[in-house]
């Protein structure tokens, strides 16, 4: 049997990959497919459920997971698990051992699209829509927030000081999504581009 | 616009929670009498002043919760979860 | 008229080597980067620029920016046209485009001036009193006639081209007015490291500072401006927003405030904003929003020439325009002096000044050595003229002599009113202080602080100091700054003012002195409501309109309460205030909108298989925020042609629809069965692993709430799924119970509506065409029963089969995972050719299911129960959401209109949903029996056929009634039947 191809929500946008040369310049990327785990811990669990993951639970702020991955405490006994791609298969797996009976996983790994906006007003692009202070010394590097932009859900994870910001969203509303954040981002000459898988 | 002090997520924009009326009202035993049931259903107090209300944290970590807001100044004095048990009036 | 007459020499902080060339009604002018359009056409001598609202009296500017209540035009045009727009607020650029508004045929000679010989109508409470007479002459003539003499300007036609957004900030320290105390409190706040944004309305920074000269700290108020606004606008933790105006201060402290982006541009540039709101949430609010000057109360103080003080001096200083040729002042304090003397230095004849006050002041003294004649006691009876103002009638306050004098500028200085708009919008009380005669309005909230002039601090060097320690209190209780609280604060001093805005109008006098230029309300009117018994201070508001125009009654509302406490023989402060109502300046919608409009008004979801869709000549309709196909027509094929043929499709072979709009949830732990048990009225403790069963949920209330098939993947994994409008709904409401009722149940959920996407696989060739797509798994009868649910894989994929059926056909529901939407799509094509597959639409979809009589959307309308709906067998002796309820006597009494299927007698007859049942054809005056709830054109029945809500129910299959719809004066003969119209054994889900 073939591997499966699975298609990214933003597919059908055919994007480019990104250009060679590194520009200073704000940025989106669809960065295709991730590994994507809603942990549920069972009633009275989460605080077992988070020694079994190796993590403190410190709402707001995203912890690393030993073997990789990023766990973002959503909600109380509730963890959102980002992974790569290519070790989501293996990873959910190991959860499901590891946290049974502590925990609940559902994969969500196509429930959701992953975008990156990068670049000197990435802040205040979002900063059009989000209700919520992204400035550094508000949501520093390793923290995130759920909240909505323009309607829709977004989980916000902010990766660099730069700033760069990770951005997940229900992958129905991804088109609606990209389209807005490329609207709003359009007095910023924002460059757009599809991630490459292999370049992690 | 009010700014909700939400436990989990931090303070939040109104525009982020569904407003889900009196928190202080129990639902009664299934059992109950018919008319128990039509009071927990139907019948509301309109009070000035400090009030308990569900504000259901749909746009963030999707918890009810408890909130109280004074009614004739929008003062929002505290926020709990509402999976956390009733507390003492 | 012609020519740059009245501009300056020198002066201004206009760029006279960039000359721009304009428009005006028509005319063409030229003026200079840097003017606004009110001072460009003053510079070419245009004092005439529009007509009043109620009586079209010409009207020239009174105040230079926000707070001008008459120069209002209408600017650009076509799409761009948009009317009311202040011209003192307008940055000329080439080419701009502007008319006067309110004026039949033209701006001097306007018809509709007649208005004033009618004006006995249109004094104060004109509409409630028009509203007195025949209501039958109400609209058809009144209303017409009011409508085309009064309004201003004209919206565009088109939609607008521009767009709009938000922005939302978190600033530190929010300074609100940039003049030298908003300057001078944002340097202190920013110097210690605070997130500080400053805003103000112009594009010039430094308010008063550009209107006079002077030093500050040893340096000239234009270096020093510079300095400051250099020092701020190079400091990463400072946002300095120009042409920018606060709108509102709202609850917990959120201010809005409106950037203008682009309108001082022709159009805006690629990617930008035409405007932009601000949505801020400030720590610390610094309210340095300075004061607006008073104008005086006399007969005729709205002719083109009548202006404030501040803004005959403003044009001078800010634009090197010469208001006039010869300029009388009228004060009450020394503001009229030190503008007499600033006019004079830029050469400009200033022929008196008339100071109500009886002693002359120090600088009342200036202006006569300056050669300026001064008539204390003194205040304008009446402005003399045509059109514009040709002179002025003094008057004695105390000899009652008068003196006539000529001059085309006559300027007013009736003491200044700080600037407490936005104060009073958030509640604080305005306080009325004797020392400076006007009102202020002290915070209670320590977040805010307000100063400067804006709490009636009038001495420059003071204002600078007390922006400092403003900017230094902010920074401290932030915690970033660690001075010492001074121990006094700066307090405003008394100022030499006489307490007089209105002058005396002798017995006999003619004519109106006015009080609310902007909606044209006299001091007559305040009399005259006052007499009519509204004599408190919000009648007489409602009752004339006084301070309700969209300057919020800037100039108006401190005059007219003078005029109702004289009126009234009392104290101004005794007759109490309104408060001030956002937005401070008028406020586009788009502005309020931002991205929210049009296509964009909300956000837009699309299926995994939405491509697909589009290559399959997919139209599609909105459903909730969902894009769903409603239909594929085929090259030629209408809308109905394509529905009948892709439902006749199903029932005849296969048809595939996207079902992935379904909200589905993931349910797990011990207590999910229970859990579920508690939200549907049916069962689930004993429903097996592999076996999927439809559930119905009702609101707490007992109405019907929702209905959907949920599958048990293992024991304590269930998989929820119900409709696409209410999954939103569901969700939260499943929330509700484990949050807030059950929370000692082990349940924990989430939604996977985006996890899996779906397809329905219907029709008698189903299984034939699935046998083909899944890999190798079993797909018989056998091994997977109806209400079967099994896991395998498509192409490698994991799947899920729900054996269900919607349409009444042999059917399964398929789930792979969202990304793998489009190839499972492509797959099921493929395989289904031989069966001449046929993709069908949500309209298809309902034909079918009507056909089959299963409820939906409209049959589930928040009013109807589950016995209603013939579901009543379905709840079980258990505890569950909305049984109390539903069992209560009116939701279960036997007269209830309950599910039936019903039909024309004529074949030729089309139904209607909403259509009501009734015993006998007559229209009116006769009792509903119910009503038809959905309708479809059955290619199964030959004709239409219905599902509605009768008294009796099924007991009445069988009758012959009437089903009305007035709205198109139909009237169809209908039978009753079972609401199962195809395979009613239900066979063929089975087979």
């Amino acid at each position: 049997m073939a591997k499966p191809i699975y298609s990214s929500p933003l597919s059908h946008l055919s994007l480019s990959p990104r250009p060679s040369e590194q520009t200073a310049e704000t940025s989106l990327a669809d960065l295709g497919r991730v590994g994507f785990f809603h942990v549920l811990a069972r009633k009275d669990k989460a605080a077992e459920t988070a020694v079994q993951m190796g993590v403190s639970i410190t709402p707001g702020q995203a912890a690393h997971l030993e073997g990789g991955g990023v766990a973002f405490p959503t909600a109380p006994g509730e963890w959102m698990i980002i992974c790569a791609a290519s070790t989501a298969n293996e990873e959910l797996s190991r959860w499901r051992v590891q946290l049974e009976g502590a925990a609940y996983i559902s994969d969500q790994s196509h429930g959701r699209a992953a975008l990156r906006l990068s670049g000197p007003y990435a802040a205040r692009l979002l900063a059009k829509e989000c209700t919520v202070d992204l400035h550094l010394s508000h949501l520093p590097t390793g923290s995130f927030a759920q909240t909505q932009l323009a309607g829709i859900g977004v989980l916000i994870h902010r990766i660099s000081d730069t700033p760069s910001f990770d951005l997940y969203c229900y992958s129905g509303f991804a088109d609606s999504f990209w389209h807005w954040l490329t609207d709003a981002g359009a007095e910023f000459g924002l460059q757009t581009y599809q991630k490459d898988q292999a370049d992690g | 616009m009010h700014r909700i002090p939400c436990p989990w997520c931090g303070a939040r924009d109104e525009s982020e929670f569904q407003y889900q009326g009196d928190a202080s009202v129990r639902r009664p035993n299934p059992e109950a009498e018919n008319s128990d049931m039509s009071d927990y259903v139907y019948f509301r107090e309109n009070p000035k002043g400090w009030h308990l209300e569900y504000w259901h944290h749909v746009g963030g970590c999707r918890q009810w919760l408890v909130v109280e807001r004074n009614t004739a100044t929008h003062e929002i004095k505290s926020a709990r979860l509402a999976r956390s048990g009733p507390e003492e009036r | 008229m012609a020519g740059s007459s009245f501009r300056l020499p020198s002066g201004g902080a206009i760029d006279r080597s960039s000359s721009l060339s304009f428009e005006f009604d028509g005319k063409s002018y030229r003026g200079f980067q840097g003017d606004t359009l009110a001072s460009a056409l003053m510079a070419n001598g245009v004092r005439l620029f529009g007509r009043s609202f109620k009586y079209h009296r010409p009207r020239g500017i009174i105040a230079l920016g926000s707070a001008e209540p008459n120069a209002l035009v209408e600017m650009r045009g076509d799409a761009r046209r948009e009317p009311n727009i202040q011209a003192t607020m307008v940055e000329l650029y080439d080419g701009l485009v502007a008319r006067s508004q309110n004026r039949f045929p033209s701006l001097r000679w306007d018809v509709m001036a007649v208005n004033q010989l009618a004006s006995p109508f249109l004094q104060a409470g004109f509409y409630y009193k028009t509203f007195m007479w025949p209501a039958s002459f109400w609209e058809p003539v009144y209303e017409k006639l009011i409508r085309r003499a009064a309004g201003l300007g004209r919206a565009a036609e088109a939609p607008d081209p521009d767009h709009y957004e938000h922005t939302h900030a978190h600033p530190d320290v929010l300074v609100i007015g940039a003049g030298a105390t908003g300057l001078s409190a944002a340097t202190k706040a920013a110097e210690t490291g605070a997130r500080v944004m400053v805003l103000d309305e112009h594009a010039a920074l430094g308010g008063w500072l550009n209107h006079e000269d002077g030093e500050i700290d040893g340096a000239p108020y234009k270096a020093w401006l510079d300095r400051q606004v250099s020092t701020l606008e190079t400091k990463e933790n400072v946002e300095v927003l120009k042409r920018t105006s606060a709108l509102g201060l709202y609850d917990d402290n959120m201010v809005l405030a409106l950037e203008r982006v682009s309108d001082h541009l022709p159009e805006p540039l690629a990617g930008c904003a035409r405007q932009r709101l601000w949505i801020i949430r400030p720590q610390k609010i610094i309210v340095a929003a300075g004061a607006i000057e008073r104008p005086l109360t006399f007969v005729n103080n709205d002719k083109p020439g009548v202006m404030l003080a501040s803004a005959a001096q403003g044009l001078a200083r800010c634009y090197g325009v010469a208001p006039g040729k010869r300029i009388i002042i009228a004060t009450n304090n020394d503001g009229g002096h030190r503008t007499a003397l600033t006019l004079q230095q830029a050469g400009i004849d200033v022929a008196a000044v008339a100071d109500a006050r009886e002693t002359l002041s120090l600088c009342a003294e200036e202006s006569q050595s300056a050669g300026i004649a001064v008539h204390t006691a003194t205040m304008p009876q009446k402005a003399l003229g045509g059109v514009e103002v040709s002179g002025v009638r003094l008057r004695g306050l105390t000899s009652e002599k008068t003196l006539d004098l000529d001059c085309d500028v006559i300027a007013m200085a009736g003491g200044l009113n700080p600037n407490i708009q936005l104060l009073s919008q958030g509640g604080k009380r305005p306080l009325w202080q004797e020392d400076i005669q006007a009102f202020t309005a002290e915070p209670s909230d320590d977040a805010i602080s307000t100063v400067g002039a804006c709490r009636g601090i009038y001495n420059l060097a003071a204002c600078v100091e007390d922006g400092r320690l403003a900017g230094e209190a902010a920074a401290r209780d932030l915690g970033l700054s660690s001075t010492a609280a001074p121990s006094v604060r700066i307090e405003p001093s008394a100022i030499d003012i006489a307490p007089v805005l209105e002058a005396p109008k002798p017995p006999g006098t003619r004519g109106k002195a006015f009080v609310d230029f902007q909606n044209d309300v006299t001091a007559g009117d305040i009399r005259l409501a006052v007499q009519e018994g509204y004599e408190s201070v919000e009648h007489l508001k409602r009752y004339t309109t006084l301070g309700m125009a969209t300057d919020q009654g800037k100039l108006a509302n401190v005059n007219g309460l003078a005029v109702l406490a004289d009126a009234r023989n009392e104290a101004l402060p005794d007759v109490g205030v309104t408060r001030f109502r956002p937005p401070y300046t008028p406020t586009s919608i788009g502005a309020f909108a931002g991205h929210h409009r049009g296509k964009t008004y909300q956000p837009i979801r699309r299926t995994a298989m939405h491509s697909a869709h589009e290559e399959c000549g997919a139209t599609f309709v909105e459903a909730g925020q969902w894009l769903r196909p409603r239909y594929y027509a085929r090259p030629g094929e209408d809308m109905l042609t394509a529905i009948k043929r892709e439902a006749t499709a199903v029932r005849a072979s296969l048809g595939v629809c996207d079902v992935s709009t379904l909200g589905k949830i993931d349910v797990f732990g011990p207590d999910a069965a229970e859990f579920l048990n508690r939200i549907y009225i049916n069962n689930w403790l004993k429903l097996p692993v592999g076996k999927a069963r439809y559930g119905v949920m009702l609101r707490e209330d007992g109405h019907l709430f929702d209905d959907g098939t949920t599958s048990r993947l293992s024991d304590d994994h269930f998989f929820v799924t119900c409709t696409t409008a209410n999954a939103g709904r569901v969700l939260a409401h499943m929330e509700h119970a484990s949050q807030v009722l059950f929370p000692e149940l082990d349940v924990v959920f989430c939604s996977a509506t985006e996890q899996w996407c779906g397809v329905a696989l219907a029709g008698p060739n189903s299984r034939a065409a699935l046998s083909k797509l899944v890999d190798g798994a079993d797909v018989s009868n056998d091994a997977l029963p109806f209400m079967g649910v099994t896991e395998t894989t498509i192409e490698g994929v994991p799947a899920r089969l729900f054996r269900i059926s919607f349409s009444g056909e042999l059917a399964y529901e398929i789930n792979v995972p969202w990304g793998a939407g489009n190839m499972l799509w492509r797959r099921i094509m493929e395989v289904g050719a031989e069966f001449d597959i046929t993709p069908y639409g949500t309209e298809a979809l309902s034909v079918l299911r009507i056909e089959k009589g299963h409820i939906a959307g409209s049959e589930i309308d928040g009013r109807t129960t589950a016995a209603d709906a013939g579901l009543g067998r379905m709840m079980a002796k258990k505890a569950f959401i909305g049984k109390a309820m539903a069992n209560r006597p009116g939701l279960t009494a036997a007269s209830r209109p309950a599910l039936v299927g019903v039909k024309p007698i004529s074949t030729h007859d089309r139904l209607r949903g909403g259509a009501h049942f009734v015993a006998a054809p007559k229209a009116r005056e006769q009792e509903s029996l119910g009503w038809v709830s959905s309708t479809a054109d059955s290619p199964a029945m030959k004709g239409w056929i219905g599902l509605g809500f009768l008294k009796g129910g099924t007991a009445r299959i069988g009758e012959r009634l009437f089903a009305t719809y007035p709205l198109k004066d139909e009237m169809v003969e209908i039978e009753i039947c079972s609401p199962i119209f195809v395979d009613p054994e239900g066979e063929r889900v089975r087979g």
